[in-house]
């Protein structure tokens, strides 16, 4: 591992002026005023509607982040509460940077990480990822042997023995969970379609540390970022590709300086071998259906329109804005590790995007993460609504008659 | 994968040991009857009682959001968090305040800037985020029914789905419209609709007894779009209150019908010189035909059609100095170009120095980079403001007009020339007036703001000081007219006698508020500012 390998090391009080500037104008609490056409759509910010009191809205956390580097507070659980509910889906900081030049996201991602160099930081139901993390090396604590065996199911190199341009980095989710096999098979199938030369890294692709940067062990995530660009960096791969917005946000802010391979979210690559006519959809079946954008593909890495212009591609689908998207979308609820801490605040938050979704009268909410996925499916349960939650992969595989 | 052993444990650690130590702010001076530890111990049980466990609490992670603000004041920690979820529980709040001797610091939304929601002597901080609520919208009879976390953007949404207005304030859209109402829809643009204040139907109001007392026509069992009728009506009582009179849980108020068409016209002229601008403001409000109207100058303008600094400095460098922008709206697109129209030549007839920016200019000029769209919404639909920090520090007055154009010029030379420097501090374009006429027997509006660089944190602070000498300055020419802030500046040293020696009138005002503050809040508990037995307050309550 080595020392400073991804992002320079930052300190929490290298923001002191965004904290201690921060104004209370609480533009941080909900979405772009010039886009709101609904009260109710108007918050944005997930633990804040819940919680309420100022601690858990970004311009608290500035306080919080305030309080404590002078000393002022010291650290009890109802401030862990509060830091640990923050999903950092970067709503604060979409409505803040542009017109205060604030950075309240980077200051509570860097409040996490000291609390970890602090020693209080995380909390019990934590323990189990980072568990895993340190055993398995993937969150889900599954085996990694298992995940050779999608190199003859997916029919794709095996990149750790043979050299290939396009490696699949399939993240610790599409790789164990039964439900996701659908959309990873169908990401297999259209890649191929598009004729790329696709590999995968099999047992040798480890968890890309979304999970420990979110938690703020920044020390823990960098031995994984350092493993995971060698061995990326021996395929000899031109480019790689994220299936997980939450891979393709690290690949992209973290891992990207330090490669020579191009970090592409598939999204992005799906949608360019559409237009260069690589890949043309078919026939859909007749369905309103609505793009979610997941926060890490969207806010963090501005991916708006290459999966809208996916969705458009296919004929039969209509395509509708859900109240709150691109820049405005709503958290699944999933985000910043708090629905592991917090699953019934998680759950609400949920449950508050599928009702978006039934007001906007839409049959299907259409994403490409799989943190969006399994929290909107549990949203959808829970509301018991009959909207359905659908891979963008899938929906265009199916299109194509899936096979 | 293993753990590595703390890498970055030592940077931090090392970064918290040689970080000074400050003396923690909450350490009230000892008060002997109000907010006794033991009695706020005892208040936050009761609360917790009262409102559920979740929505009280003294935790120093909750109380910490609430000890600051924008101002300069220096950070001071409420003792207990509670966010009520009804009027019950408000005057629930206030009878344990009573009950244990505590004071309470109502709060709407928290955007104030000035330490209005700070709590001075500790206490409990009433928030109301819980209650954000719209309880109706009559489209037929114009008006909305709110609570107190309903904020600016919430209604306007709400009331343009019905094809209604709210009467915007020059505030960002977070702000509460109840406490924004309340303290005279500060520096509205629509001048047409008057202040704030004057939309105000009813209000229902918890008063710091926890009594719960209701104003406008509901005090008289009526509906908000009857006239009130006979007999006296409480609801002034409560302008400019500042929350030290009690609670508005629940307020009614005007809404306006939005037009089926809009046209902006942008009037302008590059000289420094007020006097045409003056008499263009006041044909255009007189001929009552424009929805919003205002004067701005470049700096200001520039705040508003920038999205970030560089926007903002293309836009005051490419516009010219004094500038007019009003708005028209009409059933159709004809009625508002006649009306367009018509306003173009009374402009001219004031001068001919005036030329007209077409929209299309406007952008051309800024590189492109301006949203003309946005602003102009900005400017006749939604809350304007969301550029506070740092870019502004507002000196508000409400003047008269023949005098306006002396106090401008007045206040410009005091913080362009100011001692002690043989160089002007600020650019004279650093200073910059946003003027608009009240023409309902009213007086003229003036705001005088100075511009600091966003980017530069030293700049805010000699803006502060300059704001200050500009000021007093004006004061001293008697054209401040501090209107209702009473009940909040009695008291302060050199304030309570400077003010009246300017304004003789605000002695009376300041007499009657603290009356009425006396009556309605016998235990001084509610936004507790001077003590009842000196008549001072103890505390600098605001800046």
């Amino acid at each position: 591992m080595k020392e400073n390998l991804t992002k320079t090391r930052e300190l929490l009080s290298q923001y002191r002026e965004d904290y201690a500037l921060c104004s209370k104008c609480k533009i941080c609490h909900g979405n772009h005023v010039q886009e709101v056409n609904h009260a109710r759509f108007f918050r944005n910010c997930p633990s804040g509607s819940r919680f309420r009191y100022e601690a858990y809205y970004a311009s608290g956390r500035m306080e919080l982040a305030r309080a404590l580097n002078l000393k002022e507070i010291t650290v009890t659980p109802q401030y862990k509460h509060a830091l640990y509910t923050c999903m950092e889906c970067g709503s604060c900081q979409e409505q803040c940077y542009p017109v205060k030049q604030i950075f309240p996201l980077r200051v509570i991602e860097l409040l996490r990480e000291k609390a970890v160099a602090e020693g209080w930081g995380l909390l019990p139901e934590h323990a189990p990822i980072l568990k895993n993390l340190e055993e398995t090396d993937n969150f889900l604590g599954k085996p990694q042997a298992e995940r050779d065996k999608l190199i003859a199911e997916l029919g794709v190199k095996d990149a750790a023995k043979e050299k290939c341009k396009v490696l699949l980095f399939i993240g610790c989710q599409y790789s164990y969970k039964p439900e996701l096999k659908k959309a990873l098979t169908s990401a297999a199938r259209l890649l191929k379609k598009a004729k790329a030369e696709v590999g995968i890294l099999g047992s040798q692709e480890l968890c890309c540390g979304a999970p420990l940067l979110e938690l703020g062990d920044r020390d823990f995530f960098e031995s994984f970022a350092a493993e995971n660009i060698k061995r990326i960096e021996a395929t000899g791969a031109e480019t790689v590709i994220t299936l997980c917005a939450h891979c393709a946000s690290v690949f992209a802010e973290e891992y990207a300086p330090f490669m020579n391979a191009q970090p592409v979210h598939i999204t992005q690559y799906i949608s360019e071998a559409l237009a260069a006519g690589k890949l043309k959809a078919g026939k859909s079946a007749k369905s309103t259906v609505a793009w979610h954008d997941p926060c890490r593909l969207g806010r963090r890495l501005k991916v708006y329109d290459e999966p809208r212009a996916i969705l458009d591609a296919i004929p039969g689908l209509k395509r509708v804005e859900l109240e709150r998207s691109k820049g405005n979308t709503l958290c699944c609820g999933n985000g910043g590790m708090a629905a592991q801490a917090y699953p019934e605040f998680g759950l609400d938050v949920a449950k508050e995007r599928v009702f978006e979704a039934e007001f906007a009268g839409v049959d299907k909410i259409v994403t490409a993460c799989p943190w969006c996925e399994e929290m909107l499916q549990d949203g959808i349960v829970g509301r018991k609504s009959k909207v359905q939650v659908e891979n963008i992969l899938t929906l265009l595989d199916e299109s194509m008659g899936g096979k | 994968m293993k753990r590595p052993q703390a890498l970055a444990k030592s940077i931090y650690l090392k970064d918290m040991d040689n970080r000074r130590v400050l003396k923690r702010p909450k350490k009230m001076e000892a008060d002997p009857t109000h907010n006794l530890p033991e009695n706020i111990e005892k208040a936050l049980k009761l609360l917790k009682g009262a409102l559920g466990e979740e929505w009280a609490t003294a935790d120093d992670a909750v109380t910490a959001g609430y000890a600051r603000d924008q101002g300069f004041k220096h950070c001071m920690y409420p003792d207990i968090i509670a966010l009520p979820g009804s009027t019950d529980d408000v005057a629930k709040i206030f009878q344990i305040a009573n009950e244990c001797l505590v004071d309470v610091m109502p709060y709407g939304t928290g955007c104030n800037t000035v330490g209005l929601t700070i709590p001075l002597f500790g206490g409990i901080i009433l928030d109301a985020r819980r209650m954000d609520q719209i309880l109706a919208i009559d489209k037929d009879n114009l008006y909305a029914r709110i609570q107190p976390g309903v904020n600016y953007c919430m209604l306007q949404a709400e009331a343009q789905k019905l094809g209604m207005r709210v009467a915007n304030p020059s505030a960002p859209a977070t702000v509460s419209v109840v406490s924004n109402h309340l303290f005279c829809n500060i520096n509205t643009m629509a001048s047409k609709f008057g202040f704030g204040m004057d939309n105000i139907i009813e209000a229902q109001v918890v008063l710091p007894t926890g009594e719960v007392l209701e104003v406008g026509p509901r005090a008289y069992g009526m509906d908000p779009a009857q006239v009130a009728g006979f007999g006296p009506d409480m609801a002034t009582m409560l302008r400019f209150a500042m929350g030290t009179l009690g609670y508005v849980t629940e307020m009614t108020i005007r809404l306006y019908s939005a037009p089926a068409f809009d046209l902006e016209f942008y009037p302008a002229y590059p000289d420094d010189d007020l006097t045409d601008l003056i008499e263009a403001l006041y044909r255009l409000a007189r001929d009552n035909q424009c929805l919003e109207i205002a004067h701005l100058q470049n700096t200001f303008y520039g705040i508003f059609m920038g999205e970030n600094n560089k926007e903002t400095e293309a836009f005051v460098d490419a516009v010219p100095r004094n500038n007019i922008m009003a708005h028209f709206g009409g059933a159709t697109e004809e009625e508002a170009r006649i009306k367009v129209d018509y306003a173009r030549t009374q402009v001219q007839e004031v001068s001919e120095k005036y030329f007209f920016i077409e929209p299309e200019m406007m952008v051309e000029m800024v590189g492109g980079k301006i949203h003309l769209d946005r602003w102009n919404k900005f400017f006749r639909e939604t809350v304007r403001v969301q550029r506070v920090r740092g870019s502004f520090i507002i000196g508000a007055l409400v003047n008269s007009l023949e005098n306006f154009y002396e106090v401008e010029k007045t206040m410009r030379r005091a913080v362009t020339n100011q001692v002690g420097t043989t160089d002007g501090i600020f650019r004279p374009d650093d200073a910059s007036a946003y003027f608009q006429p009240y023409h309902m027997g009213r007086m003229a509006y003036l705001e005088f703001d100075l511009y600091t660089h966003q980017d530069d944190k030293d700049d805010f602070l000699r803006a502060y000081m300059g704001f200050f000498r500009a000021f007093f300055t004006a004061q001293a020419m008697g054209s401040v007219a501090a209107a209702g802030t009473a009940s909040l500046l009695k008291g302060l040293p050199g304030l309570d006698i400077a003010l009246p020696m300017a304004q003789p009138e605000f002695a009376n005002l300041m007499g009657l508020a603290a009356a009425l503050k006396q009556t309605v809040d016998p235990n001084d508990i509610c936004n507790r500012r001077w003590d009842y037995d000196t008549g001072t307050a103890k505390k600098f309550s605001i800046f």
